[in-house]
């Protein structure tokens, strides 16, 4: 099991979905299940990095976990407002609907490409788990 | 991961974009000046995407291909895709955004469009009535 922990910051989403895919490479899994788990990945990366934290600088972090004989497991989480992504779409009122809608769509694929995915929230933590069958 | 765009113009107003490596929350933005700048300055007609170098997309590429669509489309221009790898096919086919695009097999079906075109546009140009 491997963590890696970051400010929420674009900067940081290079180095946080490296530090995943640089693991699952070592791996040598069929071409599509690179890409499916890096996608998903940056879907949710990117929804705590531009709405976790509103004003306030915070962090995100990211747990790597191979079970053999399960799979992949990936925990993200993040110490932001309370955001369960599979319930909600980001709540940005400025833009029109078909943006809007378009936003909505990381979530989307999120639950198509990963095998499993749920959401928690412990005190001020929301972790949310990834689980992708090898 | 990096984005590298290249651009034809095949004949006047039809363009072959052709991006190569990632679109993701990095690298969008490069596609998309480069959509923007053509649409202001290259009086468009015909756009077409040559995804056969882009390995990855995430839903901001997603994003910045739909709305290319959509302001070309304003400017009375169109924008088809072709040669899409598989893992991108499959991120158009779920979000179910592949019915409202014409997608090529290769560049012999885009000539046989563009043909097509002119010869309706000749057509239409035969049927006007005759100014005096």
């Amino acid at each position: 099991m491997e963590i890696m922990r970051l400010p929420a910051r674009l900067e940081s989403l290079e180095p946080l979905l490296s530090f995943v895919i640089e693991r699952v490479e070592h791996l040598e899994l069929p071409r599509m299940l690179t890409f499916d788990i890096r996608l998903v990945m940056e879907e949710i990366l990117t929804n705590i990095i531009h709405y976790a934290y509103s004003d306030r600088e915070g962090d995100v972090e990211v747990e790597y976990k191979l079970k053999s004989g399960s799979g992949l497991h990936l925990q993200i989480r993040d110490w932001g407002r309370p955001f369960n992504p599979l319930e909600h779409e980001p709540p940005d009122l400025t833009v029109d609907l078909e943006d809007r809608e378009i936003g909505g769509l990381g979530i989307y694929l999120t639950r198509q490409f990963a095998d499993d995915v749920r959401y928690r929230r412990n005190g001020h933590e929301n972790t949310l788990e990834l689980f992708f069958r090898l | 991961m990096a984005l590298t765009v290249t651009t034809i113009e095949k004949q006047s107003g039809i363009f072959i974009v052709s991006p190569f490596g990632s679109l993701d929350s990095n690298t969008y933005d490069i596609l998309e000046d480069k959509i923007n700048y053509l649409i202001s300055e290259g009086a468009p007609k015909v756009m077409m995407l040559d995804m056969g170098g882009m390995h990855y997309i995430s839903s901001i590429g997603v994003r910045v291909i739909l709305k290319a669509k959509k302001d070309l489309s304003r400017h009375g221009a169109t924008l088809v895709m072709m040669n899409l790898q598989p893992q991108i096919k499959k991120v158009f086919e779920i979000i179910n955004a592949l019915p409202s695009f014409r997608i090529f097999t290769d560049i012999q079906e885009l000539d046989n469009y563009l043909t097509e075109i002119q010869r309706r546009t000749i057509e239409q140009e035969q049927d006007k009535p005759f100014r005096s």
